[in-house]
């Protein structure tokens, strides 16, 4: 089974992410910690990263996403936010996509399918 | 009274004539002979019977008459010692006392007339006094030239130094047109007894046919138009007559001869006052020469006063200007200010806002999707999904207009976006039954955009539009350059925006539409005029609204 990894500091947001993903067939493991998820990269196998970045704690889901792409370069990364003007931040663009946040997560499906179809 | 005895005597003398000069006239006497004399065939009367401005004193005043003519007069000479019942023999005592009643009444006459020219030019001044507009001195000042109770010439006008320097142009006339006016005018006044200042505070451009001639001259400064040449060179009034050389002046005029007193101020020659007496034919004389350079003088500080005026006016619309200014850009730093302090609290609170919604929604929405058609929750589960859905959008906007990055600007075809952008809006327009009228005009130069931001604007501009016709109408879009810019006008043919409501609009959160967040324009306007631009929107309410965008735009090669 394919391993997601969410990383949001949202609780409600983990739980909806980690519901809706493993209905779809994955393997969630979810986290609101950067450093935890940095060693779970490094510890598991894990096939899709989902990143939340905000505004107030830029350096948090940003640095976390260098530290990635600098240990794990295979590892697809994709960048979920409240801000639909990340976009236009050149750190985001090592991302393999970029999500806005909303309540209809058919977007970030689509997206995460997209990268990892859950059956090869 | 020395003068109306003496008037008596001289009088009495005209009416009896010696049988021995009955023969003789007394031009004959005088060897005056000019045919032109009023008295001319007229037996019983002589010559010096007539007043101070007769025609035989050649501008000379009654004392010199008397010296220089008179007194030579054989005729004179009998009848005066007749009226004194002295002998031949003594009418050399007699007439020189007779001269000195005579310059005595002389003198008497000048002091009045230098009284009433002394009362002229305080009441000149007087009505000179808060006039700022120079038209309206300037015919203060030419009344007094040719109204009666003043110098009494016939005509007066006014030229200014042009641009060059080198030519006097006219800039105003006073007085009539030709002898049939004259009588009129004169008429008028003595009957309706105006006084001077009704006629010098009548319209400045009263007489149009004297207005137009005035208008008309236009003399070089130079030696083929001596009178002007000298008065201007020797800066004193001057009388130049017709036969004199080079008298350009009484040639443009029609005259026998022009009186010209030049305009000085602060050293600089303005322009020169000019009077004839092209009606009367009477000699100008010396006195009002002495009159005109001071009434030319009165020219010059009206010039001035008027320049002063005009200067300081000038400054005082500078510094209202300013102010307007000042007042401006302090309103508006306030609402920047304002706006962007609120940009910032709105950021910060549609991130909070959004991660709840993210929630709310995506568990209502994984709820419904697992729901039977016949569960009734659906339709719950249904709002709440809807309502996240639109408040999501309202955050989506207020993100928009408060972290907009700055355009990047590159060089594009417009034409093709908006092609684009109408493309887009193609299916909605159909279904709204909405016709769709595009005029570009042909080859458009090319625009610096950055092109995301611009079809966001003509979207929301579009789609306004759209929403603006709910039951069907005409969608217009034109292109073209004016006034060295581009112009993009989008219109409609709905509802309209309410009358006092149009400044509003542009207001953040200001909205007339049902669940709109009021950011769509907002953000139009902010992204064009982030592209040097500008965006104005006209409405009437029924008929439409009509949005006209600016853009500065390339040079064509």
């Amino acid at each position: 089974m394919k391993k997601i990894l969410v990383v949001d500091d949202e609780k409600h947001i983990r739980m909806l992410y980690e519901k809706e993903f493993t209905e779809e067939g994955y393997a969630v493991r979810a986290t609101g910690d950067p450093d935890e998820a940095a060693a779970y990269c490094s510890q598991e196998n894990v096939d899709l990263v989902i990143l939340d970045i905000k505004l107030t704690d830029k350096d948090g889901g940003l640095e976390l996403l260098r530290k990635i792409k600098q240990h794990h370069k295979a590892l697809p990364v994709i960048l979920s936010t409240a801000y639909p003007h990340y976009q236009y931040d050149f750190a985001s663009w090592v991302a393999d996509a970029y999500v806005v946040k909303s309540g209809n997560l058919a977007d970030l499906k689509e997206k995460v399918k997209e990268i990892l179809p859950p059956f090869p | 009274m020395t003068k109306p005895g003496f008037r008596r005597i001289i009088k009495g003398m005209a009416e009896e004539r010696q049988d021995e000069f009955r023969s003789k006239a007394c031009w004959d006497l005088t060897a005056c002979g000019k045919p032109e004399c009023p008295l001319y065939g007229k037996e019983t009367q002589a010559c010096w019977a007539q007043d101070a401005a007769g025609f035989c004193t050649g501008g000379t005043s009654i004392g010199e008459r008397l010296r220089k003519f008179c007194m030579k007069c054989k005729f004179f000479r009998f009848q005066l010692s007749r009226a004194l019942g002295r002998r031949q023999a003594d009418h050399d005592i007699y007439s020189a006392f007779e001269v000195m009643l005579a310059q005595l009444a002389a003198s008497e006459e000048d002091l009045s007339r230098k009284v009433r020219e002394l009362s002229i030019l305080r009441e000149v001044g007087r009505l000179l006094q808060g006039v700022h507009d120079l038209d309206r001195a300037f015919h203060i000042i030419l009344s007094g030239v040719t109204a009666g109770q003043a110098l009494g010439l016939n005509r007066a006008f006014l030229l200014l130094v042009d641009g060059s320097g080198g030519f006097l142009e006219g800039k105003m006339g006073v007085g009539p047109a030709n002898g049939e006016e004259a009588d009129q005018i004169w008429q008028r006044i003595a009957s309706e007894k105006l006084s001077f200042e009704q006629i010098a505070m009548a319209e400045p451009a009263g007489n149009p046919r004297l207005h137009d001639l005035a208008r008309s001259l236009r003399i070089p400064i130079a030696p083929e138009a001596q009178a002007v040449y000298r008065a201007v060179q020797e800066r004193r009034a001057i009388c130049w007559p017709k036969d004199a050389e080079g008298c350009l002046l009484c040639e443009r005029l029609g005259v026998d001869e022009v009186a010209v007193a030049p305009l000085v101020s602060e050293d600089r020659v303005l322009g020169v006052l000019i009077a004839d007496n092209v009606i009367t034919h009477q000699p100008i004389r010396e006195e009002n020469l002495a009159m005109m350079e001071i009434l030319a003088e009165e020219v010059g500080a009206a010039v001035e006063r008027a320049r002063l005026h005009e200067s300081l006016e000038w400054e005082v619309r500078e510094l209202e200007q300013a102010q307007r200014i000042l007042q401006e850009s302090q309103t508006s730093l306030l609402r920047a200010e304002r706006l962007g302090a609120m940009g910032e609290v709105a950021a910060t609170m549609a991130h909070e806002i959004r991660n709840p919604l993210v929630s709310i929604g995506g568990f209502a929405r994984s709820m419904l999707e697992k729901k039977s058609e016949e569960d009734p929750d659906r339709l719950y589960l249904g709002i709440i999904v809807e309502e996240v859905e639109r408040l999501e959008s309202l955050v989506n906007g207020v993100l928009n207009y408060a972290l907009r990055p700055e355009p990047k600007l590159a060089l594009r075809d417009v034409t093709k976006e908006i092609g684009e952008a109408l493309l887009l809006m193609d299916e909605i327009c159909d279904r709204g039954h909405i016709g769709v009228v595009s005029d570009l005009a042909a080859d458009l130069p090319a625009v610096k955009l950055d092109s995301q931001q611009f079809r966001q604007v003509l979207l929301n501009l579009l789609q306004n539009a759209v929403q603006a016709m709910p039951a069907g109408g005409t969608l217009s879009v034109k292109a073209g350059l004016e006034n060295g810019l581009l112009r993009i006008e989008i219109s409609d043919t709905g509802v309209g925006i309410p009358e006092g409501e149009i400044e509003r609009i542009y207001q953040p959160f200001y909205t007339t539409k049902q669940g709109g967040a009021g950011l769509g324009l907002p953000v139009a306007l902010q992204i064009v005029r982030n592209h040097g631009g500008d965006l104005k929107i006209e409405s009437t309410e029924g008929k439409g609204a009509w949005v006209t965008i600016t853009l500065p735009h390339e040079r064509k090669a």
